[in-house]
């Protein structure tokens, strides 16, 4: 193949192309040209119900508990103890409570994060477990050697 | 202005070149195997012959070579050339550049396991869907591979660098150029950070958007694996992390300039029709059934800067700006790699135009000459299938011999976090942010190696070990966002909003202070689950 028939390879192919991709970038930069100031202007927004440590986790489960049964919550509630199900092996792996006794808590949080997001069973059906969950969370945080410690949260 | 757009945009110009240099010196020396060793006959076996099973097996020899989708280009030219499938060409062009086996191992540590594993059988059916649609609206027939020129021995190797550093000062040389300018043209137009806040998880918009900006994109697999990670982490869309996967990695302008030159406008439009309806489709299905459990979305994501202008408008534009933002993102690996390739490209220029005749001779030199130097012994005549196989499962384990090499054992990462993680701290302490911000990068990038290093030597990974890497670096990345805004308020207290900045400044230092104390707590949990 001679040179000038290899470099034909990659001639323009059609005009069109140029437009497609011009027009693709500005549709696309149209919707978007607000110069950030910076890289981190937008934070991480703690989300109000994060708990401080495990019995507070334990205490705002309860708490989400308690309203779910008087039938005074709301489709908030629910996803607020989701969250805190699944939230809660985070919290109790930032302390110093050994991995032996952090991963029943691991797990237990693992199965009822799947029923609660399956809803294969009710929330009736998992009131034990989660009642039992409360109970590992506030025994292991007074396992701690400095439990009453807890950590400042931005406002 | 435009002096911040035209340098921008030469500047994500040539961090692409930077990080496609290594993939596509591979690349190129996969394309010198397939000619002068595998021949005709052996690439087409390899790719599963003329009939469907080349589609599955193009996209798994794709998964296993550690190409880019810049690094592929050579392979299609010379698979083109050869009269493979067209199908399995595309298959092979969208999946060699998705994964490779660095970025699944490292895309396992991003998300569950399953998301990513998910995402690779993904790209299995829609290859698949369009090899079928493609071998359909183009016309192909198998040649006739009888009459190949065959050359052994010295010759041989010297051929193959010859046709490295010819494709390099040629189709391939323009074809990197067609689909770095993608990246021109984004980081040209798009202004400083603008694609933070572009895909976020409850955005019905997102994926589609995603796709959209995906197109012009070039992407090497490990940014790719490293983006997916930083959108799971900020709870962006899924979808959208689909898109960028398939459109973003899998093609660039290189690769679709060259299927429509190859095959013509028509035919490319209907195939990128197909594949951007099934990408989009699948990413929608997807959007919310992936969504990452307990993940709190985060309402922004760095993940995109990179295809943004590096420099904020109004800044001033100088050489030494240009040169050390451009050296503070380039490393070592991909330094070397553009040195190799420069070097090659200017002996290709010499090939191409000096020493052609002379090349075309040698090519031309009949098998009789080489076997007429035969010896007994251990000097044998092999032939070129027995050659270029050797070469390919080399190569695979090459790569297999770079996954321990780039994730290190345990010991030797935790050596290295304790460093960058004294640099973070004393730099937090003493106040000196920059130091901070520069380490933090790298220690995240440790805690990633020291996952897969540790899963790939024990074959385990336990969940506490798993969530110590992702508690140190949710806490690298507010020290991050702390230092961020420590630094506004130092500087807003010179200014009419004192008091206020003053109150804010105090808050965000406490902040760092509890943070530091944090991360100090987590490295002695990581040293003690990772030994």
């Amino acid at each position: 193949m001679s040179q000038s028939q290899t470099m034909s390879k990659i001639a323009f192919p059609h005009n069109c192309w140029w437009a497609a991709i011009l027009v693709l970038t500005v549709a696309f930069s149209w919707g978007c040209v607000a110069e950030k100031e910076s890289l981190h202007e937008m934070d991480h927004a703690l989300p109000p119900h994060w708990p401080l440590n495990m019995e507070d986790a334990a205490q705002k489960i309860q708490q989400r508990l308690g309203l779910i049964e008087i039938k005074e919550s709301l489709a908030t509630t629910r996803e607020e103890l989701s969250d805190l199900i699944v939230w809660a092996p985070e919290v109790a792996a930032d302390t110093d409570l050994p991995e032996l006794e952090w991963m029943p808590i691991y797990e237990l949080s693992e199965t009822l994060r799947h029923h609660l997001s399956a809803k294969d069973i009710s929330l009736d059906d998992c009131r034990d477990d989660i009642e039992r969950f409360i109970v590992l969370l506030r025994e292991s945080h007074a396992k701690l050697p400095n439990p009453n410690s807890a950590k400042e949260v931005k406002p | 202005m435009m002096d911040v757009m035209l340098a921008g945009g030469l500047m994500r110009f040539v961090q692409g070149l930077a990080s496609a240099a290594p993939t596509m010196i591979v690349g190129l020396f996969i394309a010198g195997l397939l000619r002068y060793y595998l021949g005709t006959a052996g690439t087409i076996r390899l790719f599963g012959g003329n009939g469907l099973r080349s589609l599955p097996q193009s996209w798994l020899i794709g998964m296993l070579l550690p190409v880019c989708s810049i690094g592929v280009i050579p392979i299609l030219r010379e698979m083109r050339r050869m009269g493979i499938r067209p199908g399995a060409i595309t298959a092979f062009a969208l999946s060699a550049p998705l994964f490779n086996p660095l970025s699944l191992l490292y895309g396992l540590t991003l998300s569950r396991p399953y998301v990513i594993v998910g995402f690779a059988l993904a790209s299995l059916g829609v290859v698949t869907a369009l090899g079928i649609v493609w071998d359909r609206v183009t016309s192909w027939k198998p040649i006739d591979t009888s009459a190949e020129p065959e050359v052994i021995g010295l010759r041989r190797i010297a051929l193959t660098f010859f046709y490295m550093a010819r494709e390099l000062c040629g189709p391939t040389g323009g074809l990197t150029v067609i689909a770095l300018s993608g990246l021109f043209l984004l980081g040209s137009l798009l202004p400083h950070g603008s694609l933070q806040s572009s895909v976020e998880q409850l955005d019905p918009f997102a994926p589609l958007k995603m796709a959209v900006v995906a197109i012009p994109i070039y992407a090497p697999p490990m940014l790719t694996m490293s983006q997916l990670g930083m959108m799971f982490a900020h709870g962006n869309s899924p979808g959208a992390a689909f898109c960028l996967l398939l459109l973003g990695t899998g093609v660039n302008l290189g690769t679709l300039w060259w299927i429509a030159r190859s095959y013509g406008v028509k035919p490319t439009l209907i195939w990128f029709g197909v594949l951007f309806t099934v990408v989009v489709g699948f990413a929608y299905a997807v959007d919310r059934p992936l969504i990452p459990p307990g993940v709190e979305p985060a309402g922004h994501t760095h993940a995109f800067d990179v295809y943004t202008n590096p420099l904020h408008s109004g800044q001033a534009v100088t050489a030494t700006i240009v040169v050390s933002k451009l050296a503070e993102s380039i490393g070592l690996v991909e330094r070397i790699g553009v040195g190799v390739l420069l070097s090659l490209a200017i002996f290709g220029c010499l090939v191409r135009f000096r020493l052609h005749q002379w090349i075309e001779r040698l090519q031309a030199e009949k098998i009789e000459a080489s076997k007429a130097t035969e010896q007994s012994g251990w000097n044998r005549p092999v032939s070129p299938r027995a050659v270029g196989i050797t070469c390919l499962a080399g190569l695979v384990a090459f790569s297999v011999i770079a996954c321990y090499a780039y994730y290190p054992p345990p010991g030797e990462v935790l050596e290295e976090m304790r460093l960058a993680r004294t640099e973070v701290l004393s730099g937090a302490i003493s106040r000196d942010y920059q130091r901070v911000l520069h380490w933090i990068p790298i220690l995240e990038e440790w805690s990633r190696k020291l996952e897969v290093g540790y899963a790939l030597r024990y074959f385990d990974l336990r969940p506490y070990q798993q969530m110590q890497a992702h508690l140190l670096r949710k806490k690298l990345e507010l020290l991050e966002h702390a230092i961020e805004h420590a630094s506004q308020a130092n500087q807003q207290t010179k200014g009419i909003t004192a008091s206020k900045s003053e109150i804010d400044l105090d808050q965000e230092l406490r902040e760092i202070d509890q943070l530091r104390s944090e991360i100090s707590s987590n490295a002695q949990r990581i040293a003690r689950v990772f030994h």
